[in-house]
This record gives structure tokens, C-alpha cells and sequence, in this order.
């Protein structure tokens, strides 16, 4: 599905991403993780079709670069980091608009319900976008991502902002989500839980792939991070020792 | 009939009541009914009133559908402007055209009052393309550049148009009511010549309609649902300055209809584009008509109409900043 032999992605003469080399396959569920400005958001973009970039990036066989973007659109859907829109939109409005690449006049769009009704925001229909929550922002995005269909859906930390129960509700439609996902997480419980490839970054290098709820992940992160963590019934990921001495 | 139509139908029903209204001020008055059964006798081939006729053919109809073009035309690429640097602040002029065309009217004045309309939109022309050539960035124009780069070409070309005026013996009257706009030589060429220009660069603005909304979010959110960013910048942008600098080379540089009347548009009829840039395009028709109306029945003798539409927009702008609902509209 994705293939990337040399990566490497330059702003300006500073070099953000080095040699990145891997490869993700259909449905598969990838969390990106690593430390500040190790170049996840910059992957995240590159993967979206908006850096240009050295080396190869194979999509469904074909160099990224020779997409045009409308097709592109049909493969990869990108929910964006931090958004906040001053617009008067419904949400139901918001939505068509991921339908755009398949009728041009979104408008008239049919059978957004079962988007909505997919992350839980089908009550929020008829609202506008600039007064419901960040929590419900973020599933008006991903809802308007469903919309456009794509065989991708790549988030940058969606559930940063969120509430435990929001947190919760939106990892279970994502994990559920019969898509290739990509996500960049910073909670390292999360990746570690939910999802089955976890990619280390660091100092734009791809430090290693990992798979989910495995111990190479844990001792990976303990150096990433120069903090040791050990795994407490298999399943949460916490500092050895007590926290403070 | 659904209300955001409803609106837009008012609208046109006002301009149509403004249209009217304004062919009869004037200094001959010509009553409001006799507007109607002039123009309508004179097509039915029935006699009517030859001296009416001429004020209402030849002096006040191409003046007033001027008015109004050139309304619509700031209107639109003010719109433009906005959405595509969602910017509130964006205006026609933003992209350095109102200060080429000074420099342009400026060195015209100069020469011959003949080469004032085609300088103004020669160097209107040129500094807009200035402006677009520095604001590319990987192929594809960067708003935030665009916007600090207009205004380094706007000051650039307003340097060298007051140096101008300051040294030479430029007739200082002519290039002050210039400046500010008038539609005083209004003639029927103009608005044909105008009227050919935007039916040719207005369906090319109206096409993107489906694009706007989406351009709204952001250029890379945008891209990401499938929009052709750089394609749609290049050919709005291009449409809207070619017809704005031709509508500024005819009446000189007019301003706060571009920025504002998509402002009350977004009041009165939402954020979709597909009601909001008819609507501007009817309330800047509207707008100018009103304004022009007024600076040429001003008793003390005509005044230039950008002085008007500064006093009527400005507070405008003002009312719709203390109404809170200009950037955090719905809040």
C-alpha cells in the first residue's frame, strides 16, 4: 500500500527527515510516536501529498508525486492536528464537504447519517462548527474524512484535547475502522494498546517499527525517552520504581 | 421558496428600485413613473417624452449600470480576496492594483489625459504581477507572502506616484479626484467594454464555487479533500485582478466596497459561497449605485464617490466589529 525507500524531506537547507525506509500494508494499523520535533507532523505531511520530498514514496504502486491530486484524495484523507474554524458551517454541511471529490457540488450530497453515526455525532447534525467542543470538532473531522472514502486515513493526534470518555469513544472508532490508519500518538499506553505497528521517530530518523503490545516497543521507548518503563499486566506501560524520589 | 432565495430575490428587486431611483434624481428630475413609462413607451414604439428619453439614455443609464458593474466587480474580488487568504481584512486592492494604477493615472496625467485609462490598468496590471511573482513558493502562491508582498508593491508604486506629483506639474486636481474615485466619465463604452469583460472573467470566478467553501479550511486541509489549490488560486486571483484593474483604470480607485459588501453578504446569507457570492455581487451593485447617487446630487456639485463610500463603509465596518460577530461569528 505504502512503500518508502530513502525518504528523506528537506524545508529549506534544513533536513527534517532522514533516509526513512518502510513499508504499510493495507489495513494495517500504524501509530507514529517519538519525541518533540522528531518529524512525525512533517511524515504526516509528506505521507499527505503536501512536501515534496527525496527518495521514493510508493502509494498503491504509483510514485507520490505523479498523483494528481484528486486522485489522491480518493486514496488518503489527512485529519489535520489543531483546527479551529471561525465558519459558519452545520456539521452536516462540514461533512458533504468530504464528498467533494466524488460530487463536485458537495451540497447535494445524500447519506452522510451513517458518517456521523459512525463516531457518535449524529445529535450534533444541525449545529455549526464553530460552537460545539474541540472533542467534537476532532469526530466532525474524521467524520468529514469517512465521507471522502479514502483507503487511508491519517490523524495527527486526534485525541489530544479530548476528555477520558472522548479519549475512549474516538480510539474505539478508529481502532474499529476498516481502513489503514496511521496516527501520530503521544500517549505511549495508547499505541502500545491499539494498534498493531508502532513507528519510533527520532531526530528525523525512523528509530524502528515496532509491533503493538511487544516488550522490543518498551525498551525501545526506555531509550528513546531515558526513562525506564516496564509493563504492568501486560498491558499499561509505567515508569519502574515510584515516580518521585 | 427557501429563505436564503428569498434573499437573494430581495436584493435584485433592490437593485432594480435603486436603479430606477437613481435615473430619476438628477438635476433635471425626472419623475419615478415617468422613468418606467419613458423607457417602456420608447420600446413599444409609442410617443414619448424626447427630452427624458436622451437625460435617461445618455447620460444617466450608462452611468448607473457602470455603478453597478463596477459595484459587482469590487464586490467579487473582494469576496475572492477574503476566502482565499481568509483574510477578513482582504480587499480588491490588496494586491498592489490601486497603486499601480495611481503610478499609471499619475505618469497618464502627465502625457495626455488619453493614456490615463490604459496606463492606470497597464501599471495596475504590472504590479499585481509583481506581487504574483514574489509570492510563489513551490509553484503555488503563499497568502501570507501575497499579502506582505502587495503591500511592499503598494508602497513601492505610491512612492514613485507621489514623487511624481510632488516634482512635476501634474494637473493635481485632476489626479486627486482621480484618486479618489468618480464615475462622472461614465459613457456607454465603458460599460460595454466592462460588461464583455466580466461575462468572460466572471464564469470563470463562479465556477469555483464548490471549490471556495472548501478553500476556506485551509490550503492543506483543502488539498486533502481533492482540491486543486494552485489551480484554483491562479485563475481566481488572475480573473479577479484583470477585471478590477479595468474597472479602476475607468473610475479611479474606489474604496470599502470590495471589503465590506461581502462582510453584510456573510450577515445576511451565511458562509456557503454558492449564496454568498451572489449576494456580494447585489449588495456591491447596490452599494456603489446608492453611493454614486449621492455624490452627484450633492448640492454644493459632484464629489468623488470614494469619499462617500468611505463614509458610508467605514462605519459599516465599525457596526460589524462592535457586533462582535466578525470573527467568532455564531459565538
Amino acid at each position: 500500500m505504502i512503500e518508502a525507500i530513502d525518504l528523506s524531506v528537506k524545508i529549506g537547507k534544513k533536513q527534517i527527515l532522514k533516509n526513512l525506509n518502510f513499508v504499510i500494508h493495507e489495513r494495517e494499523k500504524i501509530a507514529i510516536i517519538g519525541p518533540n520535533g522528531a518529524g512525525k507532523t512533517t511524515l504526516m505531511r509528506v505521507l499527505g501529498g503536501m512536501l515534496p520530498y527525496e527518495g521514493k514514496l510508493i502509494i498503491n504502486g504509483k510514485e507520490m508525486s505523479e498523483y494528481r491530486r484528486q486522485d489522491l484524495a480518493k486514496l488518503i484523507s489527512y485529519v489535520p492536528q489543531i483546527f479551529y474554524t471561525p465558519y459558519t458551517f452545520t456539521v452536516e454541511e462540514f461533512v458533504k464537504m468530504g464528498k467533494y471529490i466524488s460530487i463536485r457540488n458537495w451540497w447535494n450530497a445524500e447519506g452522510i447519517d451513517r458518517y456521523l453515526d459512525e463516531v457518535g455525532i449524529l445529535n450534533l447534525k444541525a449545529r455549526y462548527v464553530n460552537t460545539i467542543s474541540g472533542g467534537e470538532l476532532q469526530k466532525v473531522l474524521i467524520a468529514r474524512a469517512l465521507a471522502q472514502n479514502p483507503r487511508i486515513i491519517m490523524l495527527d493526534e486526534p485525541t489530544s484535547h479530548l476528555d477520558p470518555k472522548a479519549v475512549f469513544e474516538l480510539n474505539r472508532t478508529i481502532i474499529n475502522l476498516e481502513k489503514t490508519v496511521i496516527s501520530v500518538v503521544h500517549d505511549i499506553n495508547a499505541a502500545f494498546n491499539l494498534y498493531s505497528k508502532i513507528m519510533i521517530m527520532a531526530n528525523g530518523q525512523l528509530y524502528g517499527i515496532f509491533s503493538g503490545k511487544s516488550k522490543e516497543f518498551v525498551d525501545a521507548i526506555s531509550r528513546i525517552y531515558q526513562i525506564e518503563y516496564e509493563i504492568l499486566d501486560g498491558k499499561f506501560i509505567v515508569p519502574k520504581g515510584p515516580y518521585f524520589q | 421558496m427557501k429563505p436564503k432565495f428569498l434573499i437573494l430575490f430581495s436584493l435584485l428587486i433592490l437593485l432594480i428600485l435603486n436603479i430606477l431611483f437613481s435615473i430619476s434624481i438628477g438635476p433635471v428630475r425626472i419623475p419615478f413613473d415617468s422613468v418606467t413609462s419613458t423607457i417602456f413607451y420608447y420600446f413599444m414604439g409609442d410617443p414619448y417624452n424626447r427630452i427624458y428619453m436622451l437625460i435617461i439614455f445618455y447620460i444617466r443609464m450608462p452611468r448607473v449600470f457602470l455603478a453597478v458593474l463596477i459595484g459587482a466587480v469590487l464586490a467579487i474580488s473582494g469576496l475572492i480576496t477574503q476566502t482565499i487568504f481568509r483574510n477578513p481584512l482582504g480587499d480588491p486592492y490588496l494586491t498592489g492594483i490601486a497603486s499601480g494604477a495611481a503610478l499609471g493615472a499619475s505618469i497618464g496625467f502627465l502625457i495626455s489625459p488619453f493614456v490615463v485609462e490604459p496606463l492606470a490598468f497597464a501599471f495596475a496590471m504590472l504590479a499585481v504581477f509583481i506581487t504574483f511573482i514574489i509570492s510563489r513558493v513551490d509553484g503555488e502562491f503563499s497568502p501570507e507572502i501575497m499579502i506582505l508582498a502587495g503591500i511592499a508593491v503598494s508602497f513601492l508604486f505610491s512612492a514613485l506616484a507621489s514623487y511624481l506629483i510632488y516634482l512635476k506639474e501634474v494637473n493635481l486636481r485632476g489626479v486627486l479626484f482621480w484618486l479618489l474615485g468618480g464615475l462622472y466619465g461614465a459613457n456607454w463604452n465603458d460599460v460595454f467594454y466592462l460588461t464583455i469583460a466580466s461575462l468572460i472573467l466572471f464564469p470563470l470566478i463562479l465556477y469555483f464555487v464548490p471549490e471556495f467553501d472548501l478553500m476556506l479550511m485551509g490550503d492543506e486541509q483543502a488539498k486533502s479533500m481533492g482540491v486543486d489549490t494552485k489551480r484554483v488560486k491562479l485563475i481566481t486571483l488572475l480573473s479577479s485582478s484583470i477585471v478590477t484593474s479595468f474597472a479602476v483604470s475607468m473610475v479611479g480607485i474606489i474604496g470599502f466596497i470590495g471589503l465590506v459588501s461581502p462582510h453584510i453578504g456573510r450577515k445576511i446569507i451565511g458562509e456557503s459561497h454558492r449564496f454568498l457570492l451572489p449576494a456580494s455581487i447585489l449588495i456591491g451593485a447596490n452599494l456603489l449605485l446608492a453611493s454614486d447617487t449621492i455624490a452627484r446630487s450633492n448640492p454644493g456639485g459632484e464629489i468623488p464617490v470614494g469619499i462617500i463610500t468611505s463614509f458610508v463603509g467605514a462605519p459599516l465596518l465599525i457596526y460589524l466589529l462592535i457586533r462582535r460577530r466578525f470573527f467568532d461569528r455564531g459565538n
